[in-house]
């Protein structure tokens, strides 16, 4: 809090004593979401997520089981000649045992596997170097949403840089966490964003990092992953 | 029904044809037409120079004249939107509240009036030859209006209508900024002519004088045969 | 290379006479909408969202400070910091002071429209802070010690064979056109930024009151980088950006992807809500937000610019803008261009700074058209120039038009007399109904003659006897 605080509400106030020209809500008399509610196929619902998906560059792909999303993640790494993997925290790589099951299958690649949360600034930043060396990265989500082809990923879940430094991104997610549109994904966070309960980032990604700034040109993987995959596990 | 004719001065002065025609078209579609004499400017160059003062007495004399008209009909869209859209901005006071309302719901651009008020798309009216028409900003964006004058146009005999690209680009003109910001509207219009020129029309339609002299100017300045009509002289010239 | 909006006569005049630049923004600018037509096809409601936001924003400004109050107590209950800067030197010094006590040499630096208007780059460099812009674009017009000329695309103006040879002089590297190897030698400058730089800095899209949530979109990443990697990250916003919920999110975030790009969603929407939180893997441990008025105060005091003050920065009325189209962002000589530059500009810089602006339009309306939160721009325009006009801050010449003009007309009589006399003396000058070259209108086009009679004439003398 400063001086100036005061100054800058006290002209605020004092501008506002003129009517200005609508007639002036009434405080929350609006709310913006307003969702395509009512039930939705969803084999259309990743149909959607995966056409989406697919426009803007993305990689969106459904595995039966995983098993089949094991495989997919060894054929990845070998075709691309993938060095070095890193593999989040996150639930549902725990669940697939992730770091176990790639040590296996690819005793070649070297893993990175993010662990412990409570650690130093000075590690947080050995990290950072460890991950911008990485190939791909391997996470969770907390939502998808279908109509613009979106992950939705939450600083609870794993780091925020393990999904930005390395080349290529891979989210994992089962079709449950299918949403048709933001405002679904909203309405289903319910009463905890005023309740203060959000992680300190939610992040959406759509598609690609990508850029357009010379030119108009369209390029991949200006800051961000080159390339980004979403595969969703399980039976719609 | 009664009409009384709000004709912009540039019309009076310029294009006197284009109030001529109409009063043609008007009277062949059955209503009587009257011309209140006192009335002058509608005050929209003061007003869009930001000479409000100025622009807020000739809008108060466009009352005096225009109160007890039945209907007002205009051959300009832009003139119509001073009265309909801007009037009510820039005359505030309460006493003039019901003489206004009753004015700017009372006034109609022409093809809106005949085609959307008195439910006349065939006038009857013969051009055999090749046309595009151009959406003049005010009639397309402050009124709404760009089905009409086409249904109008489509219902000529012997006339083919071809669409330009962007045909609600403006043209330029923009009043005084033609004359403030001369490269800048030439330019406008150079690329507006590229596109009149591209449907290989033989005449460019619209419903403004003003946007008409701009792109007439420039296409004749560079020579082009096609050539300026408004929409009320395709009209009443071929009745 | 500072311009300013007082010469945008001058700017707009040679820039639009430079074919190579016009046909850069025409197509640029004609691509962006091409794009947003499709894009917005798609919400048949489009219309109804766009209403919606407009009101959205017209509660919030009309309660300003309740929403500012909101927002800060949200913020600092989620553990960040929030210093109110009255104008552009208590920004920046904030800004350096907090770079001083983190000993940082350099920043890291997102794209912020809010920073730019405070020239807080050259505030760090002077306070001895090394300013590193990471959006590409930003990046590229930093090197060339440029401004930016799109609110969205800052390096419009430029081709890829100037930023080949702007690399290879300013770096060293070979000579490269390939916007790809360019884009991806700055991807590997900037990564050395990102991971030894303290502190980071954002702009904000926007900034929800009930939960402390500041929202970045971007395509490129690097403003998650700026916000994840360093200790401190500082974000600056306007005061307008708060908007009352959270749960207002989805419905501008559809607003602005659809309208500055055609996009459904950009690649990255962040919404952070304070510093990194304890059980949380990494992201800053310091979280400072910086609300600046600089002018914003003083635009709304009049209640008829208020509106200004919904802008959501989309950049879609520069686009739709024929002048804009054609003059280019640089013509407005600041870093809002485009009828919304011509709107705020001469509202932030001073009336007399920037006189022309508000008459740099036709009033064709498009902006209004297209403008997702539904600001009536070009009558805000209007409204300048009336102000203008009260000032006395205009020619004496078309003052002196302008009230010869309004007793003319204000009079039929002298309006009769005048039109008469005009062409009685036009006769017997021997001079005709010749067309008048008129300055400014006639070099370029032909100026219509005055007709022989006028309308009001020939009713005088048709005066219909049976019509009807």
């Amino acid at each position: 809090m400063n001086g100036s605080r005061e100054v800058i509400l006290g002209r605020i106030r004092r501008a506002l004593l003129r009517p200005g020209p609508g007639q002036g809500q009434e405080h929350g008399s609006l709310n913006g979401v307003q969702s395509s509610s009512g039930r939705v196929d969803p084999v259309q619902l990743f149909g959607q997520f995966q056409e989406q998906s697919e426009r803007v560059g993305g990689e969106p792909r459904l595995c039966t089981d995983s098993e089949e999303a094991l495989r997919g993640i060894q054929d990845l790494v070998v075709a691309a000649a993938y060095r070095r993997v890193a593999v989040s925290n996150h639930e549902i790589c725990r669940r697939h045992r992730l770091a176990q099951v790639l040590s296996d299958l690819l005793p070649e690649v070297s893993l990175w596997i993010e662990e412990g949360n409570s650690d130093s600034g000075s590690s947080r930043r050995r990290n950072s170097r460890q991950l911008a060396q990485a190939d791909l990265s391997i996470t969770g989500a907390e939502f998808l949403i279908a109509e613009s082809g979106t992950v939705l990923i939450a600083s609870t879940g794993s780091s925020r840089q393990i999904s930005l430094l390395p080349t290529a991104h891979l989210v994992l997610a089962t079709p449950d966490q299918i949403c048709p549109d933001l405002a679904a994904v909203f309405q289903q966070l319910g009463t905890a964003p005023e309740e203060g309960r959000l992680p300190a980032a939610l992040t959406m990604i759509t598609g690609p990092s990508r850029t357009a700034d010379i030119e108009k040109v369209l390029i991949k993987g200006a800051h961000g992953p080159v390339r980004q995959l979403t595969w969703v596990i399980g039976r719609l | 029904m009664n009409v009384s004719l709000f004709i912009p001065c540039l019309v009076d002065q310029f294009f006197p044809s284009v109030g001529i025609n109409l009063v043609k078209i008007l009277r062949k579609v059955g209503v009587s037409v009257d011309y209140p004499r006192e009335q002058t400017c509608c005050g929209q160059p003061a007003f869009n120079s930001g000479y409000h003062e100025e622009a807020t007495q000739l809008a108060r004399r466009f009352l005096e004249v225009f109160g007890d008209a039945e209907t007002i009909v205009s051959p300009s869209g832009s003139c119509t939107s001073m009265v309909k859209v801007f009037y009510p901005e820039i005359l505030q006071d309460v006493g003039l509240r019901k003489s206004l309302q009753a004015v700017t719901d009372r006034t109609h651009e022409f093809s809106d009036f005949l085609v959307n008020v008195m439910g006349i798309k065939d006038l009857g009216a013969t051009f055999p030859h090749r046309v595009t028409y151009h959406d003049a900003c005010h009639l397309f964006r402050e009124l709404g209006v760009h089905r009409a004058p086409r249904e109008l146009i489509r219902h000529v005999r012997g006339i083919e209508l071809v669409e330009m690209e962007n045909s609600d680009a403006c043209c330029g003109f923009g009043g005084t900024f033609s004359v403030k910001f001369p490269e800048i509207s030439t330019a406008m219009t150079q690329d507006k002519s590229a596109a009149i020129l591209k449907t290989e029309a033989e005449y460019v339609v619209a419903n403004d004088s003003s946007c008409l002299m701009q792109i007439g100017g420039y296409l004749s300045r560079q020579g082009f045969p096609i050539k300026p009509l408004h929409l009320a002289d395709l009209l009443g010239e071929n009745l | 290379m500072n311009r300013s909006p007082s010469q945008f006569k001058i700017l707009a005049s040679e820039n639009v006479a430079d074919q190579r630049l016009r046909n850069t923004f025409q197509s640029a600018t004609g691509h962006a909408l091409g794009q947003r037509a499709q894009s917005v096809q798609l919400v048949p409601e489009w219309e109804d969202l766009r209403e919606r936001a407009h009101r959205i924003k017209e509660e919030t400004v009309e309660h300003l400070d309740f929403y500012l109050e909101k927002l800060e107590a949200s913020v600092i209950r989620r553990g960040g910091r929030v210093f109110w800067a009255r104008d552009a030197s208590e920004a920046s010094n904030y800004v350096v002071n907090l770079c001083r006590r983190l000993q940082a040499p350099t920043v890291v630096k997102s794209k912020s429209m809010a920073a730019e208007e405070i020239g807080l780059a050259d505030a760090l460099e002077s306070g001895g802070v090394e300013p590193v812009e990471t959006d590409l674009g930003e990046f590229i017009i930093q090197v060339a010690g440029e401004t930016p000329s799109h609110i969205i695309a800052p390096a419009l103006h430029m081709t890829r064979q100037q930023i080949g040879k702007l690399f290879h002089e300013k770096f060293g590297i070979p000579y490269t056109d390939v916007p790809a190897e360019l884009c991806a030698f700055a991807r590997q400058r900037l990564r050395r930024e990102f991971l030894s730089a303290r502190l980071g800095i954002s702009g904000v899209n926007f900034a929800a009151a009930d939960t402390g949530t500041i929202v970045i979109v971007e395509n490129e990443g690097n403003a998650r980088l700026c916000t994840s990697l360093p200790r401190v990250h500082l974000a600056i916003m306007g005061l307008e950006k708060v908007i009352p919920r959270f749960a207002d999110l989805p419905l501008f975030l559809k607003l602005l992807a659809r309208s500055s790009t055609g996009q459904r969603q950009t690649s990255y929407v962040s919404m952070i809500s304070g510093p990194r939180r304890e059980q949380e893997w990494d992201g800053p441990e310091e979280f400072h937000l910086i609300l600046l008025d600089n002018g914003r105060s003083d635009i709304l005091a009049d209640p008829r610019m208020r509106r200004s003050l919904y802008c959501i920065r989309c950049g879609a009325c520069l686009n739709t803008c024929p002048i804009y189209q054609r003059v280019g962002g640089h013509s407005y000589g600041s870093v809002y261009s485009g009828p919304i530059g011509s709107v705020l500009t001469p509202l932030f810089q001073g009336l007399e700074v920037a006189k022309d602006l508000p008459y740099a339009s036709s009033l064709c309306g498009s902006c209004s058209n297209i403008c997702p939160v539904k600001i009536d721009l070009h009558h805000q325009l209007l409204w300048l120039r009336e102000k203008l006009v009260s000032r006395r801050a205009t020619p004496w010449q078309e003052r002196l038009a302008m009230s010869l003009f309004a007793a003319g007309m204000k009079d039929p009589t002298l309006y009769r007399m005048g039109s008469a006399l005009l062409r009685l003396l036009l006769k017997v000058s021997g001079r005709g109904n010749r067309p008048f070259a008129v300055p400014g209108w006639s070099p370029t086009r032909d100026f219509p003659a005055l007709a022989e009679t006028s309308f009001k004439q020939w009713w005088e003398d048709n005066r219909p006897g049976g019509e009807g």
